[in-house]
């Protein structure tokens, strides 16, 4: 909850659609521009005026099931306002500039079928003993 | 007796003796001053604490100003909750203090230590030359690494296992490696089910360098003015 007047004037601003979509997801009503969109289809938001502190950029989810770890690498700097630049500016934190970037971006997979589950990178140094017996002369 | 004589004369005799002839205190105390050497220091750095800085003692039942009418009338009215039900109603009309996590986020220092991952040279190859300095500085010995020559000749690992449930994040690996391979990166958001899940090997922390780049290149340039 925050302030009636912060509220209304939220409300007024952003429409009665996309403020009962912010009451349903975040809880609170929240203006500002758009930045961009990631490939993933996450929508981020800035607004440099927000009388809050570190409140001035947000994402939009666009799975219902939200989870940080959706937010692309990049983006995940430009939240955390380690950069100032979002990586739709900045072309070192763009995605698939490299050829062996993976395509498509993956989040945190746990507690599912596609969970990490950790292997051996190495030949085994022993085998299991298989009995020969030499034939009978 | 005798030794306390001794000792005070020896602290007269000291360069400090001026500091025992305080009159009052000296003749009772000869040698208090050369032990309680430190001055008295008020509650707080302006001084003595300000008036009603300390609550008061509370008084007890029988010490009230206000009657016993007005007591029974607070007891039964319930004015004490209408007093924090109030508080209550001052604080839903305020700005929230939070931030709202998974929408935004609290600032990241560039050198972050986060998850841990294997970069890669821009053509694709590998950094990592198991030269092995990680796993000899690492405090926890979560790192284990084998290697083997590979086909081409070079030396690359075939084993790279870190125990992200031993690592302390300490971040001597990535300062102790020659060539910037194995690193810290800012994500700290990999948490997991079960503790099987947190047991890397090389492919998952070279899958995390693959998928990080872009932010572990915007770290590196960041701190890049200061190394």
């Amino acid at each position: 909850m925050s302030t009636i007047m912060r509220t209304l004037r939220n409300l007024r601003s952003i429409g009665l659609k996309e403020y009962g979509h912010q009451m349903q997801y975040m809880g609170d009503t929240k203006r500002g521009t758009l930045i961009a969109m990631d490939k993933y289809g996450n929508k981020y938001f800035e607004n440099v005026e927000e009388d809050l502190p570190l409140r001035t950029r947000w994402v939009d989810y666009k799975d219902h099931e939200f989870d940080p770890s959706q937010i692309e690498p990049g983006w995940h700097a430009w939240m955390s306002y380690m950069v100032d630049k979002p990586p739709s500016q900045d072309r070192i934190m763009q995605r698939q500039e490299r050829i062996w970037e993976p395509t498509a971006h993956v989040p945190n997979m746990t507690a599912s079928k596609s969970s990490f589950r950790t292997y051996n990178t190495t030949k085994n140094k022993y085998q299991a003993w298989l009995p020969e017996a030499a034939p009978r002369r | 007796m005798s030794s306390s004589r001794t000792l005070s004369a020896l602290a007269r005799s000291r360069a400090t003796s001026r500091l025992l002839t305080t009159p009052t205190f000296a003749a009772r105390t000869p040698f208090a001053a050369t032990f309680s050497t430190s001055t008295r220091r008020p509650a707080t750095s302006s001084g003595p604490p300000p008036a009603g800085y300390r609550l008061p003692p509370q008084p007890k039942w029988n010490q009230k100003k206000e009657s016993v009418w007005d007591q029974a009338a607070n007891y039964f009215l319930l004015t004490e909750m209408a007093r924090g039900m109030w508080v209550l109603l001052e604080q839903f009309f305020r700005p929230p203090y939070t931030i709202y996590y998974p929408f935004e986020k609290g600032p990241i220092s560039p050198r972050f230590r986060g998850e841990h991952a294997l970069r890669r040279y821009p053509t694709g190859e590998e950094r990592c030359i198991a030269c092995k300095l990680c796993e000899a500085i690492c405090p926890a010995q979560a790192i284990t690494i084998e290697a083997e020559e590979r086909a081409d000749g070079s030396r690359r690992t075939t084993r790279y296992d870190i125990d992200m449930t031993k690592c302390i994040y300490c971040g001597f690996c990535q300062e102790s490696c020659p060539v910037d391979a194995i690193v810290e990166g800012p994500n700290a958001e990999y948490a997991t089910e079960t503790r099987e899940e947190l047991l890397y090997n090389k492919e998952k922390l070279l899958a995390n360098g693959d998928k990080w780049e872009p932010e572990l290149a915007a770290v590196a340039r960041a701190d890049a003015p200061y190394r």
